[in-house]
């Protein structure tokens, strides 16, 4: 077996026999990306420089048995929306196109300090605003599994270099299904954490208040293991649940007894007959090990898109405001006093997708729509919360599919907005609500791969990973994407 | 026609912590240009801001003494709008629940005791600071940005219009800073920024009782400034009211100090749109009973009480009682004085208002700043109740105190100032002036009755002014009156 | 509610964007589809319910007053379009038209 195809346990059995050393095992990778990334365009930086000198580093490490952690020179890819110190951070965007944080975030300072080998920034929707990752100023990524198609998005650039095998792990971000999304669509794990269990200190915001850094990766258990590896309380990170995080054991086999629910929203005629199918054999799966399924209800559901796109545009206008061509990012030459140099600076920097959501965020926010339409939408999401906390009374799960479509054509989609905007009808509730949800590959339709999301209460990301990893065993690993 | 001016504040003032209200960076003042920044205070993606738990302290400590309610939730919204100064594109502030609600200022005016309503007390944080290259904000083509006060923690304090003239908005504006810097809120320096005020003026004719429309003047940089532009102002509305052409609508107006005028900025309809939301980086804080009693335990007494106990207490005249208070240092000096000393209050702050005030400014120093001791002039005032020395070798025991810290007992004894009160002793002295001044003798005893004090002045030099004055006038007065039998 | 283009001109300008006309045309057609899409909202009943704004029921998360070192001025200025004198430099602020 290549590299390229191998979970993170048996990569990390290479290194610790020493049959390989990091910097070979990063060699490869960068290889692997030299070879595939100009079709694909998953990467919009690759630091080769820093990636070699980091996996010397670790094989110091090893030869010393000093500090080895599950992490200890394996590569890993960032998406470019999160903070790396020295290396440009773009989130897709002209805006940011030449931007060098001076800081880490903290999720990369975390897996830093693990050994890990952070080999390349990855492709998106600019500032992360999409599902499709065409909008980045640096090009759309391709879908390994078929290349005419979309990975998904925004995180798109992080599945497809995962699925692809060009690094066995990546980060992502998930705003409202930005990490399940493309996972689902390259055939690849993904988590979107509880709210507040990794920090969002160096994240660059699109909607703070529902944003949370996630892994995505091949197996559950490597998504399990770099979970646990960004998670934890940080103090610079006031949303940061101030609990210790949960240490890394072998995900137990047995499920039995565990109640999955089924809501009876989530499976309407809107979905593609072929993912209810896909998701009717792993709730028989599910019972098979002893799960009991239940129908639960969320009324709310249906009205979950509108509660997001409210919230998170609002947020989005406020916390892209700070784009100004000031401090830092790009400037406008087309200046004649200060305002002008804001206006002309706004209007070149940003794409059409961000300019929009910025103008009904702003919208939202002005006197006239802040009550009817914001604030409507902050009581909505409580009333979810509501919904999700009497249905999980019922089941420690739930059980629902992750997109309603296979991914599209490239292009195909670009000019129904609305429906482009609803497809993420599946996703956006997790964040709405602030709960654990992770997608798993349950099987393909036509050669291209269909994924099914779990739910569960906050902070209980531990039965995610059981439930994903027990179903992942009886479905055999999905490898379409490998190339 | 007889006009009234009604005016109300928005006070801002920079709180006094070592670290800024969402990060860690130091307030300190002055420093190098964008030397005080980091991600959080510069707006950087990514970076998230992290509460001051001091400033929550600080706003409830100025809400307790402006007898506030405190808001058992005390929540943060961002204000949008762009500005150059402003890193992130929006401020954090207080609109939909600020950290406190209806207080109030008692203040003694000329025209009669008044409580001032205050409407609202919000935190929030201080903005960048632009410096203009070339000569003045018309003529230079650049703005040049620094950081450093970015994110400094701020209160704004919102009065009622409750103030009826512009001497009442200065006076008012006094009184709040002595609070303020009593109870540790601030430093309130004007002139560094860190007191500043806007004020909403509006004019109309006694007896109307529909407010007409204000306008908001800012830019008054000192207490002075307050009181000449809403001076100006007030003219400048009633003048308008005069000709029939009231303000037809709100206005924004700034103070220019060179010209002693306030200029036109914009109209209030323009002003900007902030689109207020609450800020999902910052969690509320819940403040309950324990937090803000352990706040209210530690507040000092304030100036208003101070100078009612001085009067009451210590019988002092009105005008020192509120001088004395004015300042908290001054006040805390002058209480322990009188812990150690038992005499007249009136004595201690006779030494503190007159010599102690014209060194302290002669020096150009602050009070706290200050050797002298209060044990020290407490036993220096007990000295010389005892006639060691006289009152005027008290006032050079008193300089050199000021200026060495050194106890009263030991100048006194080392420059040997003690007062000579040894009859003998000065009776040598007398004889001895009295045959070096004939002249002087003939002359008081021809009716010059000046020649007498002349004769005192001698002895009291032979002593280098250590004579007990008592003594000598009365040993001369026997002297002379020997001869003249 | 639906806007017009002048609206949505005045939000282009509070948000700090010069879009061109074809840009006005297009989002006006875009928002007020968005807009009503969104007044399915309208159906859901939420009588009772605080807004929620925040993705986690926290409270009082704050830090001690202490001073800590504050970053380079190098790293600070390092992305700025312009600087002069270890300030960020931008051209004067002229009031609005």
């Amino acid at each position: 077996m290549e590299i390229v195809e191998m979970s993170l346990g048996q990569l990390r059995k290479l290194l610790d026999n020493k049959e390989i050393s990091a910097l070979e095992m990063t060699k490869g990778f960068l290889g692997h990306i030299a070879q595939l990334d100009p079709e694909i365009n998953a990467f919009i930086t690759i630091t080769e420089e820093e990636a070699l000198f980091a996996a010397r580093e670790a094989d110091a490490r090893i030869a010393k048995k000093e500090g080895i952690t599950p992490l200890t020179g394996i590569p890993i890819a960032i998406k470019d929306n999160i903070c790396t110190k020295g290396v440009k951070t773009t989130c897709g965007s002209k805006m940011l196109a030449n931007f060098i944080p001076s800081y880490d975030a903290t999720v990369v300072t975390k897996l830093k300090q693990a050994g890990a080998v952070l080999i390349g920034k990855t492709n998106l929707d600019e500032f992360a605003m999409g599902s499709s990752t065409e909008s980045s100023y640096f090009g759309l990524t391709r879908n390994p599994w078929d290349l005419k198609r979309i990975p998904g998005g925004s995180s798109g650039g992080s599945a497809a270099a995962v699925a692809a095998g060009m690094v066995p792990l990546a980060l992502g971000s998930d705003t409202g299904g930005s990490i399940r999304q493309p996972a689902a669509f390259c055939g690849i794990f993904g988590l979107k954490p509880t709210y507040g269990r990794v920090s969002r200190y160096g994240l660059v915001p699109y909607a703070s208040s529902l944003d949370q850094v996630g892994p995505m990766a091949r197996t559950a258990k490597d998504l399990a293991v770099l979970y646990h590896n960004i998670s934890g309380y940080d103090p610079l990170d006031s949303t940061t649940v101030p609990l210790l995080p949960e240490k890394v054991n072998d995900l137990p086999q047995g499920l039995k007894g565990l109640r999955f629910g089924i809501p009876c929203e989530s499976y309407d005629k809107k979905i593609d007959p072929g993912i209810k199918e896909k998701l009717l054999l792993v709730a028989d799966l599910l019972e098979k090990a002893g799960c009991i399924p239940v129908e639960v209800s969320l009324p709310s559901l249906e009205y979950a898109a509108a509660i997001y796109y409210l919230i998170a545009f609002a947020e989005a206008s406020s916390n892209l405001a700070r784009y100004d061509g000031v401090r830092y990012g790009y400037r406008s030459e087309e200046q004649t006093d200060m305002i002008s140099m804001f206006r002309q600076t706004r209007e070149e920097g940003f794409g059409r997708e961000v300019k929009r959501r910025i103008l009904l965020g702003t919208c939202f926010l002005t006197p006239e729509y802040y009550e009817d339409y914001y604030l409507k939408a902050e009581k909505g999401r409580a009333r979810m919360k509501k919904d999700f906390a009497r249905a999980f009374l019922e089941c420690e799960f739930m059980l629902t599919p992750t997109t309603t479509v296979v991914p599209n054509i490239i292009r195909e989609k670009t000019d129904d907005l609305l429906s482009k905007y609803l497809s993420e009808v599946c996703t956006v509730a997790a964040n709405l609500t602030g709960i654990p949800a992770l997608t798993f590959p349950c099987g393909c339709i036509n050669g291209l791969p269909v994924g099914a999301q779990l739910m569960a209460r906050a902070g209980k990301e531990e039965t995610l990973f059981r439930v994903a990893s027990f179903i992942e065993g009886e479905l055999g690993v999905v490898k379409g994407g490998i190339r | 026609m007889k006009y009234e001016t009604i005016i109300g504040l928005e006070v801002h003032v920079e709180l006094k912590t070592d670290s800024k209200l969402c990060c860690g960076c130091s307030t300190k003042f002055p420093a190098e240009p964008n030397t005080l920044t980091c991600p959080v205070c510069l707006g950087l993606p990514g970076a998230l801001p992290v509460l001051n738990k001091k400033a929550i302290d600080l706003g409830i400590t100025a809400g307790l003494a402006l007898n506030c309610k405190i808001s058992r939730e005390c929540k943060f919204d961002r204000k949008q709008y762009f500005y150059p100064d402003l890193p992130k594109g929006y401020q954090i502030t207080q609109f939909y629940a600020p950290i406190c609600r209806t207080g109030w200022l008692k203040k003694e005016f000329p025209t009669g005791r008044r409580r001032i309503r205050i409407t609202r007390i919000h935190l929030e944080e201080e903005a960048g600071r632009s410096y203009h290259s070339g000569a003045g904000i018309i003529d230079s083509d650049y703005s040049l940005l620094d950081y450093n006060r970015s994110s400094i923690p701020l209160i704004e304090i919102v009065t009622a219009p409750d103030l009826r003239s512009p001497r009442e908005a200065k006076e008012f504006m006094e009184e709040l800073k002595i609070i303020l810097e009593y109870t540790g809120v601030s430093d309130c320096k004007m002139e560094e920024g860190s007191l500043r005020c806007d004020a909403n003026i509006s004019v109309r004719r006694q007896g109307d009782r529909e407010l007409g429309k204000r306008a908001e003047v800012k830019n008054m940089n000192s207490f002075r400034a307050v009181e000449a532009a809403l001076e100006y102002e007030a003219k400048r509305q009633i003048e308008l009211l005069e000709q029939n052409t009231p303000l037809e609508s709100e206005e924004t107006r700034a103070w220019d100090e060179g010209n002693r005028e306030t200029v036109f900025m914009r109209f209030k309809e323009k002003a900007y749109e902030y689109r207020y939301f609450p800020d999902p980086d910052l969690l509320p804080v819940i403040i309950n009973d324990d937090w803000i009693k352990g706040i209210r335990n530690k507040l000092p007494e304030l100036p208003n009480s101070k100078r009612e106990r001085y009067i009451q207490e210590f019988r002092l005249p009105k005008d020192d009682a509120a001088l004395i208070s004015s300042s908290k240092p001054m006040a805390e000096f002058f209480e322990a004085v009188l812990k150690d000393y038992s005499g007249e209050p009136k004595n201690v702050s006779n030494w503190i208002i007159g010599d102690l005030v014209r060194l302290i400014n002669q020096e150009k120093i602050e009070f706290h700043q200050i050797k002298l001791k209060p044990e020290a002039l407490g036993q220096m005032l007990k000295i010389l109740d005892q006639g060691v020395i006289s009152s005027k070798i008290a006032k050079t025991v008193f300089e050199e105190m000021f200026y060495t810290g050194n106890k009263p007992e030991i100048i006194i004894k080392e420059q040997g100032l003690e007062q000579i009160s040894d009859v003998q002793l000065i009776q040598e002295i007398v004889v001895k002036v009295m045959a070096d001044h004939p002249q002087s003798i003939q002359d008081y005893l021809s009716g010059k009755k000046k020649a007498k004090s002349f004769l005192v002045g001698q002895v009291m030099k032979e002593t280098k002014g250590k004579a007990n004055p008592g003594i000598v006038n009365v040993l001369l007065e026997k002297e002379l009156e020997k001869i003249k039998e | 509610m639906s806007l017009t283009k002048e609206q949505v001109k005045e939000l282009s300008s509070m948000a700090r964007l010069a879009l061109t006309e074809e840009e006005i045309n297009c989002f006006t057609v875009q928002i007020n589809e968005i807009l009503g899409y969104l007044k399915k909202l309208n159906e859901l009943s939420i009588e009772g319910e605080e807004p929620a704004p925040y993705g986690v029921p926290l409270n009082n998360i704050m830090r001690e007053d202490k001073v800590q070192s504050s970053f380079n001025r190098d790293s600070v200025l390092v992305n700025a379009p312009q600087q002069e004198s270890f300030c960020f430099k931008v051209l004067k602020v002229l009031e609005e038209d």
